[in-house]
C-alpha cells in the first residue's frame, strides 16, 4: 500500500501545471537534441544547469530529467533514418533500424521503437517505485567501507561492459581515478597535481574532461572520415506514413520488448550500467533466442525492438543509485547530483525521506514524460527528417561553439575552454588507440569519493585492510565484483564478448 | 624483433609514461600510513598499478600475432580543432561571445580543405548570431557579448 501512497504522491507533484509544461519542455529539448549527431544529453543539462537555478528543485530535475530520457527517444529517430546515432547508445538501433527503413518500413521502425521505449519507461517506472525504497533503507546502513566497496563494483562494471581488453579497460579507470585527484585534497589540503595552476586547486570540473573527451574528440574523429561517406547516408523519407503494425510484425516485437525492458531495467540499476549496455545485451539475448539469426542485420523487427526498449529501461533505472546511494552511475547522473547539490539537497538515501515529493514526483514525471513523447513525438517526425538533413560540415562548428560556451558558462573560467582542448585531443589518442573512454569518466567522478571513502574505512580499522571483508555488505559487494571480473576473464566467455561488441 | 600489434604495443607503452610521470609527481607528496594515509599513497598505488597495467598491455601486444598498425593521426583537425578552442579561451573575456564565436567557425572550418569560403562566413555569422541569441538574450548566461572596446 506504501508503494501506491507513494504513487499517489509523485502523481500529484508531476501533474501540477507548471511541472507539466517543464516536464514537456525537457522531453522535448531531449528528443532534438537526441536527433542531432554530435550534440547529446550531457552537453545539453550541462549548458541548461546554470538556467535551472532560479527553479523549484523538483521542477529542475523534472526537466533535466526529460532531456535525458527524450534524448534517448530522439537517438533512435536519427539512427533509424540516416544510420547515424544521435547519441552513443543508438549504435545497435542502427544495426537493424536502418535496415527496415531501407526496405521502406521506416514508419513501422519508428512505430515499434517508440512503442517499445513507451512499455520500457513504464516497467522502468515501477521498477524504481519499487526496488529503490528497499535499496535506499539498505544504503542508510553503508559505512565507509560499503561504499568503497560498491564502488568497486561500479568500476569493474564499467571495466567488464566495456569494449576490447579488459587490461585497457583497467588502465582507463585508473588514469580517471588519477584526473579526479587533481587539486586539493581534502584531509591534508595539499595541492596534487596542479603545477601551481591555481585555477586547478578546486579539480577540474567533470564537465570540461566530459565535453572533451566526448564532445570534442568526437568531432575530430569525424573530421577525420571522408566527408562522401557521410553525405552518402541518404533520408529515406519512403514509407513514413504508415503508422500500423502488420499482425505478423507485432507477434515478432512484442516478446522482444518485454524481454528488452526487463534486460535494460536490471542492467540500468548497476553502477557502470546504462542505456548503451541494455542495448548491447538485449540484441545479443535477441539474436540468441531466435530461430533464424540470419535474419538480424536485415531488418529484423526483434533485433530493433529488444535493444530500443532496453536502452529507455536503462537509461530510466540508471536513476537508482543516483536517488538512492548517491553514486553517479554515468556522466549525466553526476550533473543530476550537481543540480541536487545546487538546491542544497544532498543526494543520497535520505532524499527519499527528507524531499518524499521530489523523489516520487521525479518518478511519477519519468512516466508522464514517456507518454508525452510517444504522443508528440510520432506527428513531428517530420520535423526531425528536415533537421536530420543538415550537413555535418555545417553542424560540427555550431557543436564546437555550444561546447566552448558550455564549459565557460558551467565554470565561469576561461582558461578551462582550453583545458577541455587538452582533454579533447587526449580524448582522441586515446580513441586511436583503442581505449574505452566510459571508465575513463566514471573513475573520474568516483576518484575523490573513492579516496576519502578508503580513507575513512582504514582510519576506523587502524589500517587493517581486513575491515572490507569483514563486514558482510562489503564482502558482499567485492565477492560480487571478483566473480564479475573472473568471469569476463574466463576465455570462452571473453571470447563471445568480444564476438558481440 | 618486430612487432606486429605496434597499435596496443604504443598503447602500453603511453600507460607506462603516464604511470611514471604521475609517480615522479606524486613521490612528492607524503606518503602516510594506511592508518592515517597521506595524499601521497592513493596517487602512489594508482601510478604503479597503471605501470604494471601498461607493462602487461606491452607483454600481450608482444605475444600477438595480430596485425595491428600504429594508428596515423589526423592532425589537421586535432590541431585546427584544439586551436580554435584554446583561442576561445583565451580571447573570449576581451573580444567576447559575438566575435570569438565567429573566429572559432572559421578556424575549425580549415580542419579540411575544401569547404567554401562564403559558407564559411555566413555560416560563422550564423552561429555567432544564433548563439548571442540563446545564450546571452534568452538563457542569460554570464558571459561577454561584445568586445571591451565596444562596451
Amino acid at each position: 500500500m506504501d508503494l501506491f501512497q507513494n504513487l499517489v504522491l509523485g502523481f500529484s507533484v508531476a501533474l501540477t501545471l507548471k511541472n507539466i509544461v517543464y516536464c514537456f519542455a525537457g522531453t522535448l529539448i531531449g528528443t532534438l537534441v537526441g536527433v542531432l549527431p554530435g550534440i547529446g544529453a550531457f552537453t545539453t543539462i550541462a549548458l541548461l544547469l546554470p538556467a535551472t537555478y532560479g527553479l523549484e528543485p523538483t521542477t529542475a530535475l523534472i526537466m533535466l530529467a526529460g532531456i535525458f530520457y527524450g534524448a534517448q527517444y530522439g537517438c533512435s529517430t536519427s539512427s533509424i533514418l540516416i544510420n547515424i546515432p544521435g547519441e552513443a547508445s543508438g549504435v545497435i538501433t542502427v544495426l537493424d533500424g536502418y535496415q527496415m527503413a531501407r526496405q521502406g518500413k521506416a514508419g513501422e521502425a519508428l512505430l515499434v521503437s517508440a512503442l517499445g521505449s513507451f512499455f520500457a519507461g513504464t516497467l522502468a517506472t515501477m521498477v524504481i517505485a519499487a526496488f529503490a525504497p528497499p535499496l535506499a533503507n539498505l544504503a542508510l546502513k553503508f559505512g565507509p567501507s560499503e561504499y568503497f566497496s560498491l564502488m568497486v563494483l561500479g568500476l569493474v562494471g564499467a571495466i567488464v561492459l566495456a569494449r576490447g581488453s579488459v587490461v585497457k579497460a583497467m588502465s582507463m579507470a585508473i588514469i580517471g581515478l588519477l584526473f579526479g585527484l587533481v587539486g586539493t585534497d581534502v584531509s591534508t589540503g595539499t595541492q596534487r597535481f596542479a603545477f601551481g595552476i591555481v585555477l586547478l586547486y578546486d579539480g577540474i570540473d567533470f564537465t570540461v574532461i566530459a565535453m572533451g573527451v566526448l564532445g570534442i574528440a568526437e568531432i575530430i574523429a569525424n573530421l577525420e572520415e571522408a566527408e562522401e561517406k557521410r553525405q552518402s547516408y541518404a533520408v529515406s523519407g519512403k514509407g513514413l506514413g504508415i503508422w500500423h503494425l502488420s499482425r505478423e510484425d507485432f507477434r515478432r516485437a512484442w516478446p522482444a520488448v518485454v524481454r528488452g525492458s526487463f534486460i535494460g531495467s536490471a542492467l540500468g540499476i548497476l553502477p557502470g550500467g546504462g542505456a548503451l549496455i541494455s542495448s548491447f545485451a538485449s540484441y545479443t539475448v535477441e539474436k540468441k533466442l531466435s530461430k533464424e539469426p540470419e535474419r538480424f542485420g536485415k531488418g529484423a523487427i526483434e533485433g530493433l525492438a529488444g535493444p530500443e526498449s532496453a536502452n529507455n529501461a536503462g537509461a530510466q533505472t540508471s536513476f537508482i543509485p543516483m536517488l538512492t546511494l548517491g553514486l553517479p552511475s554515468n556522466v549525466v547522473m553526476a550533473l543530476m547530483i550537481g543540480a541536487l547539490m545546487i538546491h542544497n539537497i544532498q543526494p543520497g538515501p535520505q532524499v527519499m525521506t527528507n524531499n518524499p515529493d521530489l523523489f516520487w514526483g521525479l518518478i511519477a514525471s519519468m512516466w508522464v514524460g514517456n507518454l508525452m513523447l510517444v504522443v508528440l513525438n510520432l506527428p513531428l517526425i517530420g520535423i526531425w527528417v528536415k533537421l536530420l538533413t543538415v550537413k555535418y560540415r555545417l553542424l560540427f562548428p555550431a557543436i564546437l561553439a555550444i561546447c566552448c560556451i558550455g564549459v565557460y558558462t558551467v565554470s565561469n573560467q576561461s582558461f578551462l575552454v582550453s583545458v577541455m582542448a587538452f582533454f579533447g585531443a587526449l580524448g582522441y589518442l586515446f580513441v586511436k588507440l583503442n581505449f574505452e573512454l566510459a571508465p575513463l569518466l566514471l573513475g573520474f567522478i568516483l576518484g575523490p569519493m573513492f579516496e576519502e571513502n578508503l580513507r575513512r574505512a582504514m582510519t576506523i580499522s587502524h589500517g587493517s585492510p581486513a575491515v572490507f571483508f569483514t563486514r558482510p555488505l562489503s564482502l558482499t559487494l567485492l565477492i560480487a565484483a571478483f566473480l564479475l571480473l573472473v568471469i569476463t576473464m574466463v576465455p570462452a566467455i571473453n571470447k563471445s564478448r568480444e564476438k558481440i561488441f | 624483433m618486430r612487432i606486429s600489434n605496434k597499435r596496443d604495443f604504443l598503447a602500453g607503452l603511453m600507460l607506462v609514461c603516464f604511470g611514471v610521470a604521475t609517480l615522479l609527481i606524486a613521490s612528492n607528496y607524503r606518503m602516510g600510513t594506511a592508518f592515517r594515509m597521506g595524499p601521497g599513497y592513493f596517487p602512489i598505488v594508482l601510478s604503479i598499478l597503471l605501470i604494471v597495467l601498461g607493462i602487461i598491455t606491452v607483454g600481450i601486444s608482444l605475444k600477438s600475432s595480430e596485425e595491428l598498425a600504429s594508428p596515423s593521426l589526423a592532425w589537421r583537425p586535432l590541431l585546427l580543432v584544439s586551436a580554435a578552442i584554446v583561442l576561445f579561451g583565451l580571447f573570449i573575456n576581451d573580444a567576447g561571445l559575438a566575435v570569438m564565436t565567429l573566429a572559432l567557425v572559421i578556424v575549425s572550418r580549415f580542419s579540411r580543405s575544401g569547404y567554401p569560403w562564403l559558407e564559411t562566413v555566413v555560416l560563422g555569422a550564423a552561429v555567432s548570431a544564433a548563439c548571442a541569441v540563446v545564450f546571452y538574450y534568452i538563457l542569460n548566461v554570464q558571459i561577454p557579448l561584445l568586445p571591451v572596446w565596444w562596451r
